[in-house]
């Protein structure tokens, strides 16, 4: 082993002392950290399906058939809010407005038809069909209104859609707490 | 003849055995010469009388919720919505900091399913979770492929077991439920960070009033940034003096740039609807450069 070979050994010798000790010392510093239990956060959904009783869960679109003779050419079915989130409009599609006059829907959470064009419960709220058409009104989370497809002729079927997109959501809001 | 021969080697011996105790003493001699030579000295030290005191300084960091804090969940929120929650941050050590800064982790986990079952359309996993309902879950690697659902939203949840509303059937099998985490992963839709601290005063929790001045601390900042990397808070608006208290307003917003609509109650495919996060929010005191000082 010659002599600068021994050198070098030497000098990576002291590199190896030297460099965990130089490390040491340029991370050498007192930091103090404060951390919280795990705080949970969620982001609500907005499901609104429409179903033929109130409270009912019907996944997809409901085919409702306006059938008899005047005065009962009408059919109700429940647009239910199955999301953790209030909505201010729903988008109601029928895939079929022939012979179809009205879409009419009975105010408030408990609102109901009691007859054509009748409300028991809640205020009627008349307007023309459409095929697709947004109607305001409010339905908080786990909640429901009642609606009326009322027919001129004796029968007619219709597939009854609804949708909520984030624009039809209650106003958001700022919590301080 | 026989006399005169011992009294001559006679003489002869004690001659060497003198000599030899002649050198002998004089090197004794020499080497305790020498040696008192060497350790025979005069020495002097000098001592403080009075014991000097030196300590080392602590730098401690402590957070404590105004209000709900951070110890209170939130949601389901949607998105525009801004929940405002209230820290103080104080620096209890008698060390001053240099600077703060934040990073927060996502602790949420995915659940294994040790079963699954199927009734009149609802689907039933059996599995140690901490889901709740109107949560979002993907289901994999079971069996059936039917089972294998794509952002299900939870129906019930208890701490064994969940179930979603669909029509899927088919043999039990193990599998794996994963919470939809986009609220700290989508740095667009998913959640913002703005921190502020109220300087000279406190907040009310309850009405986000603060009695002093407020001042920006952190400008807004995805929670998939904070996630991903440590941020660096505004020193100048923060209390970093030793025993100084930070008055923080945390305002956590979900942005309304998010555009989605449900139909029919089926979540679209891609959904930010039913995210959730287990966040933990980790404050950081780092020590002032250290100095030298001459007194």
């Amino acid at each position: 082993m010659n002599q600068t070979r021994l050198r070098r050994i030497g000098a990576l010798l002291v590199i190896l002392y030297v460099l965990p000790v130089c490390l040491d010392l340029a991370s050498a510093s007192l930091a103090a950290r404060a951390s919280n239990a795990a705080q949970n956060i969620s982001v609500g959904n907005f499901r609104t399906e429409v179903t033929a009783t109130a409270g009912t869960q019907n996944i997809g679109t409901l085919s409702r058939t306006t059938g008899g003779t005047v005065p009962t050419r009408f059919s109700n079915f429940f647009v239910q809010n199955f999301g953790t989130i209030g909505v201010a409009k729903v988008t109601v599609t029928l895939s079929s407005i022939t012979s179809i006059s009205n879409l009419d829907y009975c105010t408030g959470a408990t609102g109901a038809f009691s007859a054509k064009a009748t409300c028991g419960t809640g205020t009627l709220v008349a307007a023309v069909a459409a095929l697709s058409q947004t109607i305001t009104v409010s339905i908080p989370a786990g909640t429901r209104i009642a609606f009326q497809v009322i027919s001129s002729a004796n029968t007619i079927t219709t597939v009854v859609g609804v949708s909520v997109g984030t624009a039809q959501l209650n106003t958001a809001t700022t919590t301080n707490s | 003849m026989k006399q005169k021969l011992a009294t001559t080697v006679a003489g002869k011996l004690t001659s060497k055995v003198g000599l030899v105790a002649i050198l002998g003493v004089a090197a004794i001699g020499g080497v305790t010469l020498v040696s008192s030579n060497v350790f025979a000295s005069l020495n002097a030290t000098a001592f403080n009388t009075t014991a000097q005191n030196i300590s080392v300084g602590t730098l401690k960091l402590t957070q404590l919720g105004v209000g709900n804090g951070f110890t209170s969940a939130i949601g389901p929120i949607q998105p525009g919505d801004t929940q405002n929650r209230y820290v103080d941050v104080t620096n209890g050590g008698s060390l001053v900091g240099s600077s703060m800064t934040l990073q927060i982790a996502d602790n949420q986990a995915a659940a294994s399913i040790t079963a699954i079952s199927a009734l009149t359309g609802t689907v039933t996993y059996t599995a140690a979770n901490s889901f709740v309902i109107g949560q979002t879950v993907t289901i994999t690697g079971a069996t059936a492929p039917a089972y294998n659902l794509v952002n299900a939203t939870i129906a019930s949840a208890s701490g064994t077991q969940f179930t979603v509303t669909s029509a899927a059937t088919g043999a039990t099998s193990t599998a794996t439920a994963t919470p939809l985490s986009t609220l700290t992963s989508d740095a667009t839709n998913g959640l913002q960070v703005t921190i502020s601290s109220c300087t000279g005063g406190t907040w009310t929790a309850g009405t986000g009033v603060c009695s002093g001045a407020t001042n920006a601390v952190l400008a807004s900042t995805a929670a998939s940034v904070l996630k991903a990397g440590v941020q660096t808070l505004t020193a100048v608006n923060l209390a970093l003096t030793a025993g100084g208290v930070s008055h923080l307003k945390i305002s956590m917003n979900l942005p309304n740039t998010l555009a989605e609509t449900t139909a029919n109650g089926v979540l679209p495919a891609t959904t930010l609807q039913g995210a959730t996060g287990s966040i933990v929010w980790t404050f950081t005191e780092a020590q002032v450069t250290g100095t030298t000082t001459n007194s």
